[in-house]
């Protein structure tokens, strides 16, 4: 009685409305003109395709394999709103399972952290295995006699993969391998973070705190926004945090450069952070001492001996930061490594996950006064990084105005476009993706909005080439 | 910060001493008087906020992390946050905040060193910017060892339990 109303079999779930397409079409064509409309941080129907094309589709972090070293282990995290359970199972495989029951979907586990063989829903004890499979329900022999366990297990992604620790999971069954989607990026995070065999792990659990934001603006910020560092960070110099800010900018005093992927990955780039004895990729001797770079190729190590990256993007919303630190001004430098994700909470609002890394190669004590000198600075506390949670909520309140939209005002990214700054591309450099000469321009940002563009006008149901264009 | 003092033939209501210094310094936050807070600080202060993670009924105890931490402070470090709110570049706090901080349920004990004293505390404090209505209500509990100095109380240690797992406010630019 409802078929006048089903979708055909084949068409996209979600539909998109003739006013988004048409958005669509000016973000393509403004692009080019490095201009964005607004509405791209704040119309809710583009945030549920978002949802829908770009974090149930693309590959998304959801933990770190230290935090979750023993069968039974598990971490509650999200891929764009959706809960899921990230558990080692029986077998030591990590799961990334949805937490809601399959009987009446109630969430099955209620604790953030924890070990467990499996997880039992409390509406009517139908019991999972850690493996997601279904385990078992009251008076099973006489209710559910005929039911086929092998298809009542929990929802789980598809595909869950690791590199360096860092384990991501795509909800799409079609989706490319974990090494295809990171491209380039997968080569340097051998050279960020595979620098030895032991490896890097999470140090306590992360931070979680919510901020008024896009979730874009967080990303394209770590990804390339070398820029604002002077302007929004001012303070930590004025207070002796940052000598030299400018040197950590664009401007000519600084030696940032910018590296991307059209696949809408990118970084930030210098030459090394502190003069020697510190090491070039960004370490004081006593860790930089404890690198096997004869692990890496000849290139990778060229690369690890003369640069290192201050943040990084991997599309959609895993970013890096590793810059020194001190938790005051009379306290020596060191140097950490955060992770951190814009988790999507609506089009206007974010929470911040951030992950500190530890090398386990290191001592005790560094890892120690990096943690608590990272808190002064970066984090929820941090006195740069509370300056970035007060910028980013301007641009959905301009995207929901009448009068930005009546007006055609739009946000510029000109920076390094048709040599509007001192930035180009540098043939010279011999590594993976597109450098640039300085990190005076915005060409980063722009390939995120492109393939930002490319998958949230995608629907699931044709080739990944074609969009709604 | 002095307290009234005390004539020698008053016993000291040394509960009471404590709970007038939080009053106190929680004016002095209020007020933007960031300085006389300052002088509040004893220079071996500690002062941490654990991250706090829903665990379950066999890790109840590590509710708080015992590894992850919001801030992990000291002297020298909370001198710094405070050098920076009076730059004119402090942009988590421009326009400053408006706050209101309540603090109750006031308990004390006495420490094995007789000139200090173990005082909890739990608190809410109301923060809101600019002429929006939004407002943020940061709540918790606070550990702390008050030094009865020479110089009058002194906070040489603090520990924050906030009731918040994901933080509810956009930075931790206001003291707690």
């Amino acid at each position: 009685m409802f078929d006048h109303l089903t979708e055909p079999k084949s068409g996209p779930r979600i539909q998109t409305s003739p006013a988004t397409v048409e958005l669509f079409r000016t973000v393509d064509q403004e692009l080019r003109q490095g201009i964005v409309s607004p509405e791209v941080f704040s119309d809710p129907e583009l945030y549920a395709l978002e949802l829908d094309r770009i974090f149930a589709r693309c590959w998304c972090f959801v933990a770190h394999e230290s935090e979750i070293p023993m069968p039974g282990d598990y971490v509650l995290r999200y891929i764009g709103q959706d809960q899921f359970i990230v558990v080692r199972d029986e077998d030591c495989q990590v799961r990334v399972l949805f937490n809601n029951c399959t009987h009446r979907g109630s969430p099955v586990c209620r604790v953030e952290k924890g070990n467990s063989s499996h997880f039992r829903c409390p509406y009517h004890s139908w019991l999972f295995k850690n493996n997601g499979e279904w385990s078992g329900a009251p008076h099973r022999k006489k209710a559910y006699k005929k039911l086929d366990s092998a298809k009542w297990g929990l929802a789980s992604a598809p595909h869950v993969d690791s590199v360096h620790g860092l384990i991501f999971a795509s909800l799409d069954p079609e989706a490319p391998t974990l090494d295809e989607y990171l491209g380039g990026m997968r080569w340097y995070l051998d050279a960020l973070l595979g620098l030895n065999e032991q490896g890097m792990r999470a140090i306590g659990e992360p931070h979680r705190w919510r901020v008024p934001a896009n979730w874009k603006s967080g990303a394209e910020n770590f990804m390339a926004d070398a820029y604002h560092v002077p302007s929004l960070h001012r303070s930590a110099e004025e207070v002796g945090m940052f000598p030299g800010i400018e040197a950590g900018g664009a401007g000519p005093q600084a030696s940032s450069r910018h590296v991307y992927f059209d696949e809408g990955h990118g970084m930030i780039i210098n030459d090394g952070f502190l003069p020697p004895p510190w090491h070039r990729s960004g370490f004081p001797p006593e860790v930089a001492d404890t690198f096997q770079l004869d692990r890496l190729s000849p290139d990778q190590r060229q690369f690890v001996e003369n640069h290192s990256a201050t943040t990084f993007l991997i599309f959609p919303n895993l970013g890096l930061v590793r810059v020194p630190a001190s938790p005051h001004p009379d306290a020596p430098p060191t140097v950490f490594t955060y992770l951190r994700q814009w988790q999507p909470h609506g089009p206007s609002t974010i929470v911040n996950w951030n992950w500190t890394l530890g090398w386990n190669s290191a001592s005790e004590q560094f890892n120690e006064d990096a943690y608590v000198a990272a808190l002064s600075m970066h984090g929820p506390a941090g006195i740069l990084e509370q300056d970035d949670t007060v910028v980013w909520g301007g641009a959905p309140v301009a995207g929901r105005s009448s009068f930005a939209r009546k007006s055609g005002m739009r946000f510029n990214f000109q920076l390094g476009l048709d040599g509007m700054s001192d930035y180009t591309e540098d043939p010279e450099w011999r590594f993976p993706g597109r450098a640039t000469t300085t990190a005076l321009g915005e060409a980063p940002q722009r390939a995120f909005y492109r393939r930002w563009l490319r998958e949230v006008s995608t629907p699931d149901s044709v080739g990944r080439t074609e969009t709604e264009q | 910060m002095t307290v009234s003092s005390t004539s020698a033939t008053t016993p000291r209501d040394i509960a009471a001493e404590c709970t007038q210094f939080l009053f106190r310094e929680a004016e002095y936050l209020d007020h933007r008087e960031f300085h006389r807070w300052l002088e509040c600080l004893a220079e071996e202060l500690v002062y941490v906020m654990p991250v706090r993670v829903t665990r379950g009924a066999e890790a109840r105890n590590l509710e708080f992390s015992p590894v992850g931490f919001h801030m992990k402070d000291n002297y020298a470090s909370m001198k710094m946050r405070v050098s920076r709110l009076y730059t004119e570049h402090a942009y988590a706090e421009d326009p400053p905040s408006r706050t209101q901080r309540l603090v109750t349920n006031v308990r004390v004990d006495p420490l094995h060193a007789d000139d200090k004293y173990n005082v909890r505390s739990n608190f809410m404090c109301y923060r809101a910017q600019g002429d929006g209505t939004d407002s943020d209500l940061i709540v918790g509990e606070r550990f702390d060892v008050l030094h009865d100095t020479t110089d009058g109380w002194r906070l040489a240690a603090r520990t924050v339990h906030l009731a918040h797992t994901t933080l509810v406010t956009a930075n931790l630019g206001v003291f707690l």
